[in-house]
């Protein structure tokens, strides 16, 4: 498997997000192994893959920015994270970028990957930790605040995923 | 999928929870009426989670306060809790759900609703929300364990 | 006459967003359904002149709801809409006699051009 895996996402939420927003990303072009557990911005949200490998796309953004995006994308004037629709903005911005990723890595690796619903939450300090995988960040910035992807792929065997283990 | 498939799905879980903890802590499990939980909390709470990838997929979770997560994997582990790490709680609650869905995954093969795993995972904060679709086919399990207190969420997504 | 359509997706911003760029270009979004299951029925109740269809959804996806929807109405109008577009899943959608597959994300004029090919 190539690095291939890991930066098709960075493209692909950078491009996504300047096309329903207009948004740019400044950054997101490097790669950095995140330790066991991450600490969230503000808002995340988790969506998996599966066929020929597993995977799960994490995308972690700071409130500030969600809210950019749930008003840019409805032309409405959100203000309070908890709000539905803001949420629910930040998941199908996931869900757009991993089908967008996910459609690509089919077309070129023939991995017949499928995407599950994306998950979203929001709190206080909220820590993500998945164990036994180990994962790559890598970070953006934007006008209206911080947004980091964190991509990991089950049962690697590349140099940034020394710590992989089989769960099954 | 109908209403008591998911229930009985969920008992499975319910089970395996059960079994989980009378094995590896000697705690006993009763089983109370599930309340409709806020899943905001202003105590610290860790929840584990897992996507199931089957013919639909679903997400299970396991979600308790940072205290009884604590109580729990210092009894499964044999540390004690204040020795317990912050990553060790997390790592516990995802093990604890990696387990359940392992028993469960092999008690559903060659029916229907089989299932792959994925990677577990835990989240911690205060106050956090978590968000799903709307109008999903789910149900829930109130356990106690003790005075501790474990909600069981499955979802089908 | 206004065409009326329906919307089948779990997303509450697909919904806002398509329903907004149909009715500024004079269409009429006649329902909204949550899921494929959701969406037979009311395509059975409403017999819109076409359906916007996602395909991952709860309860049921959208190729089988397409498929159910087409064996119910062989002439049943309907455009998949969906995050993914990989060349196995727009094969499975053309088997099933779907006339146009777009992918998310999408802009106004690639509703309304796919929407002016098909009715």
């Amino acid at each position: 498997m190539d690095i291939n895996l890991y930066d098709i996402f960075g493209t692909s939420v950078k491009d996504i997000i300047k096309e329903m927003t207009g948004l740019d990303i400044r950054g997101m072009d490097d790669l950095e192994q995140e330790p066991g557990e991450i600490l969230s911005m503000g808002v995340s949200s988790i969506i998996t893959f599966a066929g020929a490998r597993k995977g799960r796309l994490l995308v972690d953004m700071e409130p500030s920015l969600a809210i950019y995006l749930a008003n840019a994308l409805l032309g409405e004037e959100y203000d309070n994270i908890k709000n539905r629709m803001v949420l629910a903005t930040v998941s199908e911005i996931n869900n757009i970028v991993s089908g967008d990723a996910i459609t690509k890595l089919n077309n070129k690796y023939s991995m017949g990957l499928r995407l599950t619903p994306p998950i979203v939450f929001t709190g206080q300090d909220v820590i993500i930790s998945i164990p036994k995988i180990s994962s790559l960040s890598s970070w953006g910035d934007t006008d209206y605040g911080k947004i980091r992807i964190n991509i990991a792929w089950e049962g690697g065997n590349n140099k940034w995923m020394l710590n992989t283990y089989f769960l099954f | 999928m109908t209403d008591m498939d998911i229930e009985k799905i969920a008992d499975y879980f319910t089970d395996s929870f059960r079994q989980v903890l009378s094995t590896m802590a000697g705690f006993e499990v009763s089983h109370i009426a599930c309340e409709q939980l806020n899943a905001s909390n202003e105590n610290p709470i860790i929840m584990g989670a897992m996507v199931l990838h089957g013919k639909k997929d679903a997400i299970i979770s396991l979600s308790m306060e940072k205290s009884t997560a604590s109580m729990i994997i210092a009894y499964m582990t044999g540390i004690l809790p204040q020795e317990l790490k912050e990553q060790d709680l997390f790592d516990g609650v995802a093990e604890l759900v990696n387990i359940m869905a392992g028993e469960v995954k092999a008690r559903l093969a060659n029916t229907p609703y089989h299932f792959l795993l994925t990677s577990p995972f835990s989240l911690g904060g205060t106050n956090f929300k978590m968000v799903q679709k709307k109008n999903l086919l789910e149900t829930c399990r109130h356990l106690r364990a003790g005075e501790m207190d474990i909600t069981f969420r499955i979802a089908y997504i | 006459m206004v065409k009326r359509i329906l919307l089948v997706d779990d997303s509450p911003i697909i919904h806002t967003l398509l329903r907004k760029a149909l009715e500024k270009h004079g269409y009429e979004v006649c329902g909204n359904a949550k899921n494929g299951m959701e969406g037979i029925d009311l395509y059975k109740s409403l017999k819109p002149d076409l359906v916007f269809m996602d395909i991952t959804m709860p309860i049921m996806d959208g190729l089988e709801a397409a498929k159910l929807i087409k064996e119910f109405d062989s002439q049943a109008k309907i455009i998949m809409l969906s995050a993914m577009g990989d060349d196995e899943i727009v094969e499975q959608a053309k088997e099933l006699g779907i006339d146009i597959f777009l992918k998310k994300p999408f802009d106004d004029y690639k509703i309304i051009s796919a929407i002016s090919k098909v009715v």
